[in-house]
């Protein structure tokens, strides 16, 4: 997965995580089944499924956190052997709201200070006094968007190559959540970096991301750049007369609206869409959806 | 090393009610006992009044011994100027400072306990491990790190605070005796042999920890391993391996082993208030404690890496 600017300025991209034959079972359940996955340098990759989809699973798996079947190289390094070397290049969040609650801010700022050495502590001190976080603080005093504030702060801090974000925005406001995924792309993300991110908030990660993988099942459903959603995914809202034509176009899916339907279709020529209407690019929500939920028209074909 | 000090001061962070705030909260509270019989019952610990002025030796060949090292206290005291009217204040002095000592290292031993067996589970349990995970700390260092603070940094501090005790009452007894119109160095001082007795107690934090240090890997094992509760894990096992050999076998060899060369022997050691372990007699145990020690750690260390989540 690579950009094309990428493949305009480098004649093979970077690959900073490479996954092959991925899998990992809870005793007999499946919980991800034989991924093949990379990820290059430079990229925003939103990893997006439902609950239980396996997409913590992954990250977890690329963290070293976790046992699986299958190989896994990031930045070429073993992340089970070699997770400590790793983690000086890899930075995360595995879950929000949970730093010690016994801790005091400053005692953060000053633990990860001294154990990352790629950790900007005065870059931590400039992002958290734009909040209304208190240094002498202690974690059990703050409100769960705070603490997740706190976290976000300290982990945009580290001078990493690739930063893992699960869930990073659950618990905040709309506000901050805005500010926060300004803020990492135009102050922390740069082509040096790589970012995988996972949410339910799909609509807000939209503009932000490269690159899309959807996960359900255990299975990647999806793996695109978002440059190619354009070319591969149509969608087209038509009136009921012409139902029965958009169904026979075989689409992923279909929905109803307020006079009409709309659809979407998978690799399909555009000129065949054309006489059912303007056809449009799905947003990533709605792809999501039709890739999840398929349709009951999409389901009979 | 950095990360060492870093993951020491962590701990020390942590844990500050239980290894900083408990001992200057007995210091304080030794110290009012201390002020408090002297003002209102005239006495501190076992000087009272009628002692140490009525008390004489009539055997003017009884032998000093400083009982935290008996024979080269007894050596280097009997080069001192003794007074023997004052020979009886030898034990009171002792006695005294053992028993502040005693009291300090009896409440770490229990601090201790409960932070061995908590320490591994409480941040699996509130799912902080996630955040200490995402720092470049390996699990070894972790574990390593938290085995010193319990064997050696928490007995020391409360060391520490034992003895700036035993000092404010070696000097209260010496003020105590000059109120008295005692002279204080004839009456106190050649009885205190203080930089002897810390040493001794200090060699005695290592010693102690040195023989329970198999068990202390034990408790974090089960620290690391238990869902719910790292106490049941700990003891569970134990118990089940003593009643399993006396139902079938009818006899006690584990436990009697187990007393025999480790939990017993510390506390013996402790008690005497003596170092004269012998440590080359219990040699193949110790080197055997260590293995134990070394297999616990690496189980616990792979424990942290591989389930470390409690709802999986």
């Amino acid at each position: 997965m690579y950009s094309k600017t990428d493949s305009a300025t480098e004649a093979t991209p970077t690959i900073l995580v490479n996954a092959h034959g991925l899998t990992k079972k809870y005793g007999k359940h499946l919980v991800l089944d034989n991924i093949d996955l990379q990820i290059a340098k430079g990229r925003i990759v939103g990893l997006i499924g439902p609950n239980g989809a396996g997409k913590t699973t992954v990250l977890k798996a690329l963290l070293g956190l976790t046992s699986f079947q299958g190989d896994i190289s990031v930045l070429g390094m073993d992340p089970v052997k070699q997770r400590t070397e790793l983690l000086q290049q890899v930075c995360f969040i595995a879950d929000t709201a949970i730093l010690p609650r016994w801790l005091k801010v400053s005692e953060a700022l000053e633990y990860v200070d001294k154990v990352h050495p790629q950790f900007d502590l005065s870059k931590a001190r400039q992002t958290l006094s734009t909040t209304s976080i208190g240094l002498s603080q202690r974690i059990s005093q703050l409100s769960k968007g705070m603490v997740t504030q706190l976290h976000l702060a300290l982990v945009m801090a580290i001078d990493a190559k690739i930063l893992v974000l699960d869930e990073p925005t659950l618990g905040l406001d709309i506000l901050y959540r805005k500010q926060f995924y300004s803020s990492l792309l135009n102050d922390y993300f740069n082509r040096d970096r790589t970012i995988i991110i996972t949410t339910h908030q799909v609509e807000e990660i939209e503009a932000l991301l490269t690159d899309l993988i959807f996960i359900h099942h255990g299975k990647l459903v999806l793996n695109c750049e978002m440059d190619a959603l354009e070319s591969n995914f149509f969608e087209i809202e038509t009136t009921p007369e012409k139902v029965e034509v958009a169904r026979a176009l075989k689409p992923i899916s279909e929905r109803s609206t307020l006079g009409g339907s709309v659809f979407i279709y998978e690799n399909i020529a555009k000129e065949k869409l054309a006489a059912l209407g303007p056809s449009r690019t799905p947003s990533v929500a709605d792809l999501f959806v039709a890739k999840m939920q398929p349709s009951q028209g999409a389901r009979h074909e | 090393m950095n990360n060492y000090l870093t993951l020491i001061n962590r701990e020390f962070r942590e844990h500050r009610n239980a290894f900083i705030i408990t001992p200057l909260v007995m210091m304080a509270l030794v110290t009012a006992a201390m002020l408090f019989a002297l003002t209102f019952m005239g006495s501190i610990g076992d000087f009272s009044y009628e002692k140490i002025t009525h008390t004489q030796s009539d055997n003017t060949e009884s032998r000093v011994s400083i009982q935290f090292d008996n024979n080269t206290s007894a050596m280097n005291n009997e080069n001192k100027t003794m007074p023997s009217q004052y020979y009886d204040n030898q034990k009171i002095i002792d006695n005294g400072l053992y028993a502040i000592h005693s009291t300090f290292i009896v409440t770490a031993f229990f601090v201790v306990l409960f932070y061995l067996l908590g320490t591994l589970f409480n941040d699996r349990k509130d799912r902080s491990i996630l955040f200490w995970k995402s720092m470049p700390v390996s699990e070894l260092q972790t574990v390593t790190a938290k085995l010193f603070v319990g064997l050696i940094a928490v007995p020391l501090t409360y060391t520490l605070a034992s003895w700036s005790i035993q000092l404010l009452y070696s000097i209260a007894a010496m003020v105590f005796a000059s109120n008295l119109e005692h002279d204080p160095w004839l009456a106190i001082w050649p009885f205190l042999d203080l930089p002897r007795t810390f040493a001794t107690q200090f060699g005695l934090i290592f010693i102690v920890g040195l023989w329970v240090l198999p068990l202390s890997a034990w408790l974090l094992t089960a620290s690391a391993l238990a869902k719910r509760s790292p106490f049941l894990v700990a003891i569970v096992p134990i118990v089940a391996l003593i009643m399993v050999e006396r139902l079938i076998f009818g006899t006690d060899y584990f436990i009697d082993w187990v007393g025999k060369n480790f939990a017993i022997e510390s506390l013996t050691a402790l008690a005497s208030r003596s170092v004269e372990i012998d440590v080359s007699n219990y040699l193949a145990t110790v080197i055997f404690g260590i293995v134990i020690t070394h297999l616990l750690l690496t189980i616990t260390v792979w424990l942290r890496n591989h389930r470390f989540e409690i709802d999986t």
